[in-house]
């Protein structure tokens, strides 16, 4: 047992030993950084001999020049090439600090050995290096190091290199007579000295004393290694702790996403409606939400909201209004009173200041009837697409949610029309600042959406987002910025059917057809499919000759039948813009000899449908005919 | 569309079925061809249920070479194709009958 304890220690002494070579993983990044230094304080020194040197050859400084260039061609070897390999190697490898540390120390003594009192600060800088690697064993290893070499140079110098008169303790008989031949210096050290005495005084006088204030700077460098080392584990542990949070913030982020509906077309079923929209945070995760939900098969729900703050805190309260809005919504489908209630959740058990702004609406999809409340909300713009404008729709707003558990909440009411929007956006878009610190704004705002009425609510929300980010520039984005765009097609038991035919002219057959199938399924009499069938000829079969000239392209047609039999046709290409409305109508009351042969199929067209209009938006050119199923 | 064509001396028939429109019209007019020596021009179109304006621009070229030649009667339009013709203001120089 007696040995067994016995090995156990010298286990642990070697361990010990071991952690001054083998550098543990906190401090390898920073041994590299320490390394880098020391090679370069060696380099220093270096450049420091050759400039002494230089200094003594030009005889400013009074030295031995052969103790000089052997100072110098050990300085290159012990200090120069060391450092050197230890840049070419970028402060990489375990054994790099040994060697340096090694070759620095016996430099010292060997100068400490030849030059003296005048590098008396010599054997103090590897110590202090050695602290920068916040090691208290090798600061403790680099000490005795330094004691060994400078034990050994103090005795192995005492002949050799320039001698400090100090060690000639003269006791001369009074009134003796010195001749001096070379220099005093010479002269003095001729003199015969007790050689024994003479090393007694080498030893205590001037190795002692500098020993002692040796111990002293070491042990405050192994104190500064200690402390270092402990700042270093410290700023590890606060890394770890941010890269923690980090992490559950983009976690967060995440989920956070997922709760927003954020796949689109939302409800594919329901062609009569194009729902788009999006939140851009400001920070990892948001305090704005929207919301889009069908109460049942004929009410659209749709919602938008902005908790007050950002951040962690916004978004709590924001998942928790989300919900509420919904599930209350839901089970009971009045708009005042689903907000009211919503309103008492929130206030319950709120102890922030937190609230929430809030615009609601439910439209039904068969009427265009939209019932709305505004919770402190910006109000939304709507776009009237006989008036071809969005306004913003004011009303009165109430109290912010959340904010005192009194509130009731009143239902407002507006009827929209199939092709009619209505565009939801949060503080974050108006307010969106530049770095002259101007606000987007309420009429720049309008201004976009009017100048961009033909978009889909996809590509509108999009391109308004660039336009957004190119007005706020460098500043940061600095609130949450939330739209959402709702088209109103057609009313919901209108029908509309859609497809795409190659623009060729032996396509002909196949889009008459369709066009009949169709209309024959809503009861429309055989003459007016007829005479619409003439109008679908003359358009399609303009389209495949000149549209798209030898290149190929396609036609979409889109026929939409409302409830009041009201057919309309939409006949849309991408080829080169052309009106064929501008052609002026043939004179039909012509003679033979003068009719023309143009003209003829539009004029066919206008004849025969109730309405005929074309538009060119979005690149595309777009005809629209209309007929009145009924008569 | 079906073309049934009949001629006697310079006496030509063409009787037509079905619809006459921009795809059909072409054959039409290869039928007809150049219309050469021909005095008197009779189009039946008992049979045809829709025409478009690819047809009626033949039926102009015919009727403007016809004037020069002889003489071009259109025969047994049905309701639909009567209408067409009013509306383009093809009854004022077309002989229907």
């Amino acid at each position: 047992m007696v040995g067994g304890k016995q090995l156990e220690n010298i286990k642990k002494m070697f361990k010990e030993f071991k952690s001054i070579f083998v550098s543990e993983d906190l401090l390898k990044e920073n041994e590299q950084h320490a390394n880098i230094v020391t090679a370069a304080t060696m380099l220093n020194v270096f450049w420091l001999c050759i400039i002494v040197w230089i200094l003594t050859y030009s005889e400013v400084f009074k030295i031995e020049m052969e103790i000089m260039n052997s100072m110098t061609i050990r300085a290159f070897i012990l200090l120069a090439i060391p450092a050197c390999i230890c840049y070419l190697k970028r402060g990489n490898g375990k054994l790099i600090k040994h060697v340096l540390f090694i070759c620095f120390t016996i430099m010292m003594g060997m100068a400490d050995a030849l030059l003296k009192y005048n590098v008396t600060l010599a054997m103090v800088l590897p110590i202090i290096l050695s602290a920068r690697y916040y090691n208290k064993n090798f600061t403790l290893g680099i000490a005795t190091l330094t004691t060994i070499v400078f034990c050994t140079s103090a005795f192995m110098s005492v002949n050799v290199g320039q001698q400090d008169l100090n060690s000639y303790n003269l006791i001369i008989p009074q009134n003796t007579q010195i001749v001096v031949d070379g220099t005093l210096r010479d002269a003095v050290i001729e003199i015969k000295v007790d050689e024994t005495q003479r090393l007694k005084n080498i030893f205590i006088h001037l190795f002692l004393p500098k020993f002692f204030l040796f111990n002293i700077v070491a042990f405050a460098c192994v104190q500064i290694a200690r402390s270092g080392k402990k700042m270093v584990e410290r700023q590890k542990e606060i890394t770890e702790k941010g890269k923690r949070i980090e992490t559950e913030l983009n976690i967060a982020s995440l989920i956070q996403k997922n709760m927003l509906p954020s796949i689109f077309p939302p409800f594919p079923e329901h062609k009569e409606i194009d729902l788009y929209a999006s939140m851009t945070p400001a920070k990892e995760i948001g305090g704005d939400f929207y919301d889009m939900f069908l109460i049942d098969d004929n009410h659209l729900a749709i919602c938008i909201a902005d908790v007050s703050g950002k951040g962690v805190p916004a978004s709590l309260v924001m998942m928790i209004s989300k919900i509420l809005i919904k599930n209350v919504t839901l089970i009971d489908a009045e708009i005042d009173t689903a907000l009211t209630r919503v309103n008492k959740m929130l206030c319950d058990g709120n102890k922030t200041d937190m609230f929430v702004t809030c615009w609601f609406g439910i439209l039904d999809l068969r009427d265009g009837k939209l019932e709305f409340a505004n919770a402190g909300h910006n109000p939304p713009l709507i776009y009237s697409n006989k008036k071809n404008s969005f306004e913003y729709l004011r009303s009165k707003p109430n109290m912010v949610l959340a904010g005192f558990d009194t509130t009731s909440y009143i239902k407002h009411e507006t009827y929209i029309e199939p092709g009619d929007k209505v565009f939801l956006y949060t503080d974050g878009v108006v307010e969106a600042t530049n770095e002259e610190n101007k606000l987007y704004g309420e009429k720049r705002l309008q201004d976009f959406l009017n100048e961009h009425s033909s978009l889909g609510s996809e590509e509108t929300i999009k391109t308004l987002k660039k336009d957004i980010d190119k007005f706020v520039g460098k500043a940061e984005q600095f609130d949450d910025i939330t739209m959402l765009e709702l088209i109103y097609k057609a009313r919901k038991d209108d029908n509309i059917v859609q497809k795409e035919f190659k623009a060729e002219v032996n396509e002909l057959s196949n889009v008459q057809s369709f066009v009949e199938t169709e209309l024959s399924k809503y009861n429309i009499a055989n003459e007016i499919i007829n005479h619409i069938n003439l109008a679908v000829e003359e358009i399609f079969v303009n389209i495949a000759n000149y549209a798209y000239k030898d290149k190929n392209g396609n036609c979409l047609l889109t026929i939409q039948n409302d409830e009041d039999k009201i057919i309309k046709l939409v006949f849309e290409d991408n080829g080169i813009p052309f009106n064929p409305l501008e052609r002026p109508d043939p004179d039909i009351t012509k003679s033979v000899d003068e009719r023309e042969i143009g003209g003829l199929g539009i004029f066919i067209t206008k004849k025969l449908m109730d309405d005929i209009e074309y538009k060119y938006e979005d690149n595309k050119n777009i005809l629209i005919i209309t007929k009145n199923g009924g008569n | 569309m079906n073309i049934d064509k009949k001629q006697i001396g310079s006496f030509l028939t063409i009787t037509i079925d079905g619809r006459l429109d921009t795809n059909t019209a072409p054959d039409l007019e290869k039928e007809l061809g150049t219309l050469e020596g021909i005095e008197k021009l009779i189009f039946d179109v008992r049979g045809l249920e829709y025409i478009s304006s690819a047809g009626l621009r033949l039926f102009l070229s015919c009727q403007k070479k016809m004037n020069e030649q002889g003489s071009m009667t259109i025969k047994n339009a049905n309701e639909d194709i009567k209408d067409i013709f009013d509306i383009t203001g093809f009854s004022d120089f077309l002989t229907i009958e």
